[in-house]
Parts: structure tokens; sequence; C-alpha cells
């Protein structure tokens, strides 16, 4: 049954009707056109679930009373993923602001007596806001995230995203 | 067009000082014509499918986390919570699946044509590597869910090496990772299942069709043949197209099945309990009955002689046929065959 | 095959995989997302107290992980932590704490809800000690009766164990202050407090899942509201409302734990006692007093309205309005009416006035139960009385009749009337107060009726409660 082939050069055929015609062209259009959209469809799956979901859940996280944080403080929170919030009673009311500089991530401090945020690394100032005022954030013009503060009556909430 | 494209040709001929011509013709062998027949296509499939594998693959290890704790958290996870995770584990199930099927069905064409013989000998042993490193992605792969029946499957198929005489101990120590199945079990199956086999299947799959491509297909001749036709057609396109049409056909397929029958994530692996039924996955019922037949010493004696009977196949059908002066082949793989079968249908009938 | 025919075969089926990947597409929108209970925020200090406590006492740092407040991150020191001032403050691993959790720490957080309780008469029930139910429970039983009976609902009074010799209260190694175990444990709805508040909200809201569906349960009433002085578990149970709210519950109609219940919205299979007594409706906010919808006061031997009784019949018709026509309403207001006016006017007061004019000639002692008829008495409005009125007003028809109605009959006609007989023998002002109480109408049947007088007693109720029935009003 098992017969050695025949030498690859002597058996090449010659393309049928050379090149292409107008119905060899269409097909292979057609054809491209459908493979072309659906494993692009497939692919686009693929990034769908490669790429995670923007999570727009939030989760609402009880921080304390008014009553207890007094106006000029900043209440250090530790968010749930770990890194921190600080709470400020400001002049323009509770601010909730991340303390990562939105330079290069280093961590900010808060100086109760300058009311103000300053980040080590390279001497970032930001004011009670969060708005940078002074070194490299403020060349960006970058400032503290913020995060949504909710109050009912007595009690401080914040809106933070969902951990998964 | 054509100048820039030639431009585009000339430089990359520069960056790549080899012999198009030889290459490019080496790619475009020359078919013969019975693979005009789709029955004869089937070797293609398992190529496909790799392809199909290594992608969904990747995707599921970018969510799948190898440890005892979080294996099966995160497997639900894939399914239940990251979008198009069922679709992609399902893909890779089915994938898997059909590559088993499909491969045993090349095997066997491959045996009952008699195209393992000289000078093909040695792509039987890298098909026949193939079919054992796609046993053993199935074994790993299945392990890897940390649901109770898979966990126990993975119990039992490592525990079994043990039996192996002289290496059985320390083999199983090795795939165990230990005395016991534990932690190092779930990354040793994770770094076979992801690291070790894929590079051994790439490296047999590339030797195997080099193979194909310096023999060429096994020519096989049909009565319904017209003379003086010629005997092979072109691989590109028209072969090209042929294997497109059966990916894109097992694309249907294993999106179907991905829907209809997706996976199912039973319930979570528990060492401290066995359930009250375990079997393997059905590719490895036939095993399973023979364990059940025989002590265990005997039934991997049996297989490890069957197994080696199997992989040097070619050179046993020659020494049988020289010392019996007949093709014992075709009777030989009928009972074989048999064997395989009903073993499965007993186990999957059995409860 | 030609080889356009395939390329036309490959784009066919390029096209069913397209189509089997936008059935892919479907399936995932369709993808029901498993709801995970939240995972508990533990926070700062918190998470101190957890760590150590899960160790400790696992079962209530996972109960708080089940509750809504680890959902918001409101843990353990949020509702312990105490003032310097106050006087069961102490240290606890560096952190002021105590023991007891009250209504004023709830308030913190909650305070509408405190103080709509501490108006309730929920948060009086502590002051029945020094009642005339305390004086059966303390002084007729006992005082372990009291502690572990009466004062597990009523409430203690929250007080330090002190030291015999010097008075001064008495504290472990920690410091931290040992309340009297005659006081505590007690959960008891009106307990008082050492921080001067009333009450006990996990009365309730058992700690430490504060669990609102359990709040809402009627199981969660019954650990107080029940047996033979006021069955009103049983006869709920028994009425209408409890039968549809066992099927309503099983079947998932209930939706006992959403966070806005209201009724006619959220749910409308069956009330419970949560329902009508408390709960929101479309109309008017949930209370946490019981009290804000009771027109009549049923827990004293004589029945009256309550204050701006008219108003909080409203309040509560609005509930009854969700299921029941005004019709029915109005209906049903009227029954309940005239079997309390009943009560009231047949057995409450001329059982009353005979028992006044028994202490009057000094037939009897002002000491409570220490006379027969003293307990007769109690029986008949405490139990039997307050049964009657209660299935009354719930629509417990056999709890009406068979345990309210006629025992009260057979209390006053076979028991009280007799004991009193023989004790006013030979004292005209007593003889004259029963012998009046057996002259009105609705007592003469006793001494036998021919044909006028039978019809004549009917005729007596026919106009007491036929045509003008439903516009009895008002105190007497």
């Amino acid at each position: 049954m098992a017969t050695r082939p025949v030498d690859a050069t002597t058996h090449s055929t010659p393309a049928r009707g050379g090149g292409m015609d107008r119905r060899g062209f269409l097909s292979n259009a057609v054809m491209l056109l459908g493979l072309s959209v659906s494993y692009l469809t497939a692919f686009g799956f693929g990034l769908r679930y490669l790429f995670p979901s923007k999570n727009t859940a939030k989760k609402r996280i009880f921080i304390g009373l008014t009553s207890e944080m007094l106006p000029g403080s900043a209440t250090a929170f530790r968010a749930p993923d770990g890194h921190t919030i600080n709470v400020i009673h400001g002049p323009t009311g509770f601010r909730a602001l991340s303390n990562v500089c939105p330079h290069l991530g280093c961590t900010v401090k808060w100086d109760p007596v300058g009311t103000e945020f300053v980040c080590p690394c390279h001497d970032g100032h930001f004011d009670a806001d969060g708005v940078a005022t002074a070194g490299p954030p403020a060349d960006m013009g970058a400032n503290l995230p913020t995060f949504e503060v909710f109050i009912e009556g007595d009690l401080v909430f914040l809106d933070l995203p969902e951990v998964a | 067009m054509n100048r820039w494209r030639s431009q585009v040709a000339e430089w990359l001929k520069l960056q790549f000082p080899v012999s198009w011509e030889t290459f490019s013709a080496s790619l475009n062998e020359p078919v013969p014509n019975h693979l005009k027949k789709w029955w004869w296509c089937i070797g293609g499939i398992p190529a496909y499918l790799f392809i199909v594998l290594v992608a969904t693959g990747l995707a599921l290890t970018f969510y799948y986390v190898p440890d005892p704790e979080r294996a099966y958290d995160s497997v639900s996870r894939i399914t239940h919570e990251v979008p198009f995770g069922w679709w992609i584990r399902s893909l890779h199930r089915w994938s898997a699946t059909l590559m088993i099927i499909s491969v045993v069905l090349h095997v066997f064409r491959v045996y009952f044509t008699g195209s393992y013989r000289r000078p093909r000998e040695l792509t039987w042993l890298f098909g026949a590597g193939t079919l054992f490193v796609v046993l053993g992605f199935a074994f790993t792969g299945y392990s890897l869910v940390y649901e109770q029946l898979s966990y126990w499957a993975a119990t039992v198929g490592a525990n079994m090496t043990s039996a192996v005489p002289l290496v059985g101990e320390s083999l199983a120590r090795f795939i165990r990772g230990g005395e016991q199945i534990g932690a190092d079990t779930l990354t040793r199956f994770f770094v076979f299942h992801v690291g070790i086999f894929p590079a051994l299947l790439t490296v047999l799959l590339v030797l195997h069709i080099v193979q194909i491509r310096l023999h060429g297909i096994t020519e096989l001749h049909f009565k319904d043949e017209t003379p003086g036709e010629s005997q092979h057609f072109r691989f590109f396109p028209d072969h090209v197209i042929t294997e497109l049409i059966i990916g894109v056909g097992l694309m249907v397929v294993l999106s179907a099945f991905a829907v209809i029958f997706p996976p199912e994530l039973g319930e979570r692996a528990n060492p401290l309990v066995t359930p009250a039924h375990i079997k393997p996955e059905w590719y490895f019922y036939f095993t399973f009955r023979w364990l059940k037949l025989t002590s265990l010493g005997i039934a991997l004696l049996c297989m490890g002689v069957a197994g080696v009977l199997f992989v040097f196949w070619p050179f046993v059908d020659k020494i049988l046929g020289k010392l019996s002066r007949r093709d014992l082949s075709i009777p030989i793989g009928i009972i074989a065959v048999l064997t395989v079968i009903v073993l499965t249908v007993w186990e999957a009938v059995a409860y | 095959m030609s080889l356009n025919a395939k390329r036309i075969i490959v784009a066919l089926l390029s096209f069913l995989f397209l189509v089997s990947l936008l059935i892919v597409a479907w399936v995932e929108g369709l993808k029901q997302r498993i709801e995970q209970e939240p995972e508990p925020v533990v926070l700062g200090v918190n998470k101190d107290c957890f760590d150590c406590h899960q160790e400790k006492s696992p079962a209530i740092t996972d109960q708080w992980s089940h509750s809504a407040h680890a959902e918001m991150g409101v843990g353990c020191f949020d509702c312990h932590q105490a003032e310097e001032t106050d006087v069961d403050a102490w240290f606890h691993e560096g952190q002021r704490i105590a023991t007891l959790v009250t209504p004023k720490d709830c308030g913190r957080c909650h305070p509408d809800i405190a103080t709509e309780f501490q108006d309730s008469h929920h948060a009086a029930a502590g002051q029945i000690l020094g009642s005339l139910d305390n004086v059966l429970g303390e002084i007729v039983e006992g005082v372990p009766a009291a502690n572990s009976g009466c004062q597990q609902c009523h409430g203690s009074i929250i007080a330090f164990k002190t030291d015999t010799t010097t008075g001064e209260t008495v504290r472990d190694k920690n410091g931290k202050p040992i309340i009297d175990d005659a006081t505590w444990p007690n959960s008891g709805i009106g307990r008082l407090n050492l921080d001067g508040s009333n009450g006990s909200c996990s009365a309730c809201h058992s700690r430490h899942r504060f669990s609102v569906e359990m709040a809402r349960r009627p199981d969660n009433c019954g650990k107080c509201h029940l047996g033979p002085d006021h069955p009103q578990k049983e006869i709920y149970e028994e009425s209408k409302h409890g039968i549809a709210f066992v099927t309503a519950d099983q079947q998932g109609f209930m939706h006992l734990d959403e966070k806005d219940w209201i009724v006619g919205e959220t749910y409308s299979a069956a009330p419970t006692c949560a329902t009508c007594h408390m709960s929101a409706t479309s109309n008017q906010p949930v209370s946490h007093d019981p009290g804000e919808r009771l027109s009549w006061i049923l827990r004293p031997a004589v029945s009256k309205y309550t204050e701006n009784s008219e108003d909080k019949r409203r309040a509560m018709q609005d509930v009854c309005s969700n299921c029941h026509t005004g019709d029915w309403v109005r209906g049903f207001y009227a029954q309940y009416d005239r079997a309390i006016d009943l009560y009231n006017e047949k057995f409450a007061k001329p059982s009353k006035s005979i028992m006044s004019a028994l202490l009057e000639d000094d037939l009897r002692s002002g000491t409570p139960f220490d006379d027969e008829i003293e307990w007769t008495y109690f029986f008949l409005w405490h139990h039997e009385g307050r049964r009657a009125r209660m299935a009354a007003a719930m629509m417990g028809p056999d709890y009406t009749q068979w345990h309210g109605f006629f025992e009260i009959a057979e209390r006053f006609y076979m028991e009280l009337i007799p004991q009193s007989r023989e004790l006013a023998e030979g004292h005209p002002n007593s003889e004259k107060a029963i012998e009046d109480v057996m002259a009105m109408p609705q007592h003469a049947w006793i001494s036998g009726l021919d044909e006028e007088e039978s019809r004549k007693i009917r005729e007596f109720y026919q106009k007491r409660y036929g045509q003008d029935a439903g516009t009895v009003k008002g105190n007497e």
C-alpha cells in the first residue's frame, strides 16, 4: 500500500487558470471577509476576557462620625486594598484623598501645621483639597486622587471601588 | 505597489540569507490526490487544535492560580465571573477532548494503511510520543481543576506509578513532590501542563511535520483514479483551503459544544473524603477497567508491554513479518482496537 | 471540488462560526453573576479585635462577618468603644471599651431610631419593677424566678458587683468592673443601663449579626409575647395572617432581608408582627415605637383608648388598607371595639367594682395575692381577659372564644361571684355592689329567664351592639 513518494520537483503542477479570474477574486474576497470577521470576533472575546472589567461597583464604607473629626484634622483611613486614604475636614467640608502622589507613586504626608500634603520624594505640595500647589505634581497639573465622601446625618462614609 | 513589495522582499531576503526558493518549495510540497478525500485530512486537525489549545490555555493561565487553596476558586472565577471565561474554558476543554479523538483516529489511519513502514519508522515514533504527551496533557489538565473527581483521579494516577518495578517509588515521589499528594503535587502538574508538555509537543510536532515534508505523504491509490491525471495537487492554496474548511468547521463545533455542553465545576476537592464513585475521564476508562480486572502489578506490566510494543511497532511489525512471513499487522491491530473499545465501553456502562 | 466552491464553503462556515459566537455572546449576557456575600470590611483597630477574637470567640466574629455592619466596615470598636466618663469603661488591649452596648451606643449612628425607641413602651418595660407584676415575681414567687423570668423580657437594672465591706465596685485583674450577675446577662427590652439609657437593641436585633430578617420574623417577638397572659404569638399563628405567612415564607415571597421592607411594594403575601406594628408602608416610615398604631390599651384590667387613639387607629388602618378595602377595615374595627366594650362593661368594670367594695369592707387585704379572690380576679383580667381582647384585636377566633370569653365567663360566674358573695355575707356595701352587678341586664340570664326576659336581653345587646355598633368611642 505504501510507496515512496516521487521526487518533489517532478510533480509541481502549474496553477490552474493562471492567476485570478473574477469569480476567483470574488470567492476569495468573500472567504477572507468571512474568516476575518469571525476570527476577529473570537479574538475580541478573548481580549474582553483578558481585560479586567472596569469596576464601577462602589462599596460604601463607614469612616466615623462628623462630630469626631475636628475641623482642620486629617483622619488616616486604611482602605480594604491596603492603601491609605486621608479624610480631611477642611474649609470646604469633608474631602477624601488618596495618599499616593500622582507624580511617581510615593506616599504623601499630612502636615497639620501648614495644612497641606507633602510628598517626600520630590517635594510635591498639595493643599487640603488635594490640588497640587508646588513641585513636580504642580508642574504636571496632577492633583491627589479623590474619593467620594457621603455624609448621612452625623455619619461619614466613603464610596470606594469594590475590591474584587 | 509592486515595486514596494519587491523591495520589502529583497530586504527580507537580505535579513534571512537562506535559499528562499528551496524554502518555499519545501513549504509548498505537492499533496497526493487521496488527500482530496476528507477522511485523509484528520492529521491536520491536531495541529489546528494545538493552536487553539495554546491560545485558550495561555488565556486561562491569566486567571488560574496553581495553589491548592485557591485553584478551585480561580477556576470558579473563570467559569462564573470573568467575561467569556466559561467560553475560553469550554473551548480548551473541548479542544482537548477532540485532540485526543483526532490523534487516536490518526493513529488508526496510519496503522491500518501501514504508513509507518520504512522509511517512516521515526515518524511513527514521534507520533506515538505525541499520543503519550497528549494523554499526559489530559491527565494533568483535568487535575488542575481541583474538584473532587479530578483531585482523586490525580491521586490514584500518581499513586499508581509507585507499582512500577524498581523505579516506581522514586517516580511516584517525583510526581507527587513528596510522600503524599500535597501542595507541591499541584505545582508539578501545573508545570508539566503548561511548560514541559507544550515544549515536548512542539518539538514532536515539528519533527513529525519535518519528516512528513522530507518524505512526502504516503501515497495511497484508489480504483477510481483517472489514469494520466496528475497524481498530486498543490499544497497552497488547494490543500490549505481544505484545512481551512476543517479548521473553521472545528471552530463551529467547538463553539456549539461550548454553549451546549459547558464544562461544569463539581464539588471542591476534599483531600479527606474520597467520593463514592470515582472515575477518570473517558479516555482512561480502558486502563481503569483493566486495573479493576487484575492486580496493580500485572496491570501495569501489561500496559507497559503494550505501550512499548505500540511505540516500537514499526520494528516489531518488521520482526513479526520476517518470522511469520505474513502481514500480521491488520489482525493484531483489530484485536488491539477491539480490546480497548470493549474495556472502554465496559467501564462506561458499569457504574 | 473546485477551489471556488471550497472558498465559498469556508465563507459559509465562517458565517456559521460567527453565528455561534453571537450565541456565545448572548449566553455571556445571560450569565448570572453569582451573588457572593461581600467580604467583611475589617479596618483599623477593629482588625486587632477581630484577629484575636477570631481565635477566642470565633462564633462572634463569624456572626459579625455576615452582618450588614461588616459589609460597611462598622467593627467591634465602633460599638464597644467607651468614653472616659462612662462608668463601665475599662482598658482592654490598649483601648477603652465597654462590655455592654446600649441604645446610647447604637444611637451614635442610629440617632432617630434610638429616640423612637426611647419613647416607646418597649423601652419602659423595665419600669414594671415595683409594680404588681413585680410583687408576684420577686416576692410571691422569689427573686431567682424574677431574674431568670420577668427580667429577661422586661429588663433588669444593671448594677456592678460591690465589695460588701468597702462598698466599692469589684474589678478583675484587667480593671474590668464586674457586673452583678443578678442583673446581667440580660437582654430585656426595658433594661436600665449604667449609662442612663433604657432598653437593649439586641433584644430584637440579636448580636452579633443584627439580622434585619430575624427582627422581622414573628419568632423574634415570640421570645416575650406568648404564653397564658398575652399569647400574641399564638393568636397570630392562629390568624389568617400567621397562616399566610408560613406558606409565603416557604415560597420565598416575604423578602424579609430587603433593606426597605414596604408592605404592598416589597412584599404583599402576608404580614408579620412587624408589618402592622412597626414597618413601613408607602405612606408612613418604619417606627421603632410599636405603640404608634395602637388605639386600645389591652394590658390593664379595664381597657382604655390610647392617647390620640384616632390618629393611631388611622396609622394602623393605613397598614390594613394595603390588603383590605375600607368597608372591610371599618367592619373589623367595629367588631373589635364591640368585643372590647363587651369585656369592659360586662366583666371588667363589674369585677373591678366588686373588688373595690371588698377592699373597702376589709374583706380582702391590701396585700396582693394573699386572698383567693385576688388570684381569681388576676386570672380573669390578666390571663383570660387579655387573651380575649388581644385575640379580638388580631383575629384569632379560638383565642377570642374558648381561651377567652368562655373562660372569662366561667371565671366570673363560677368563681368570682360565688367567692365574693361568700366574703360579702353580712356586709351591706359589698353585697349591694355584687347585687348591682348581677342586676345588670346582661347578667340577668343567670337567675332564670322566661321568654319575655330573654327577648329583653337580646334587645339590650341589639341596642348596644346592633345598628349603632362601631360608634363606641372615647374614654368612659
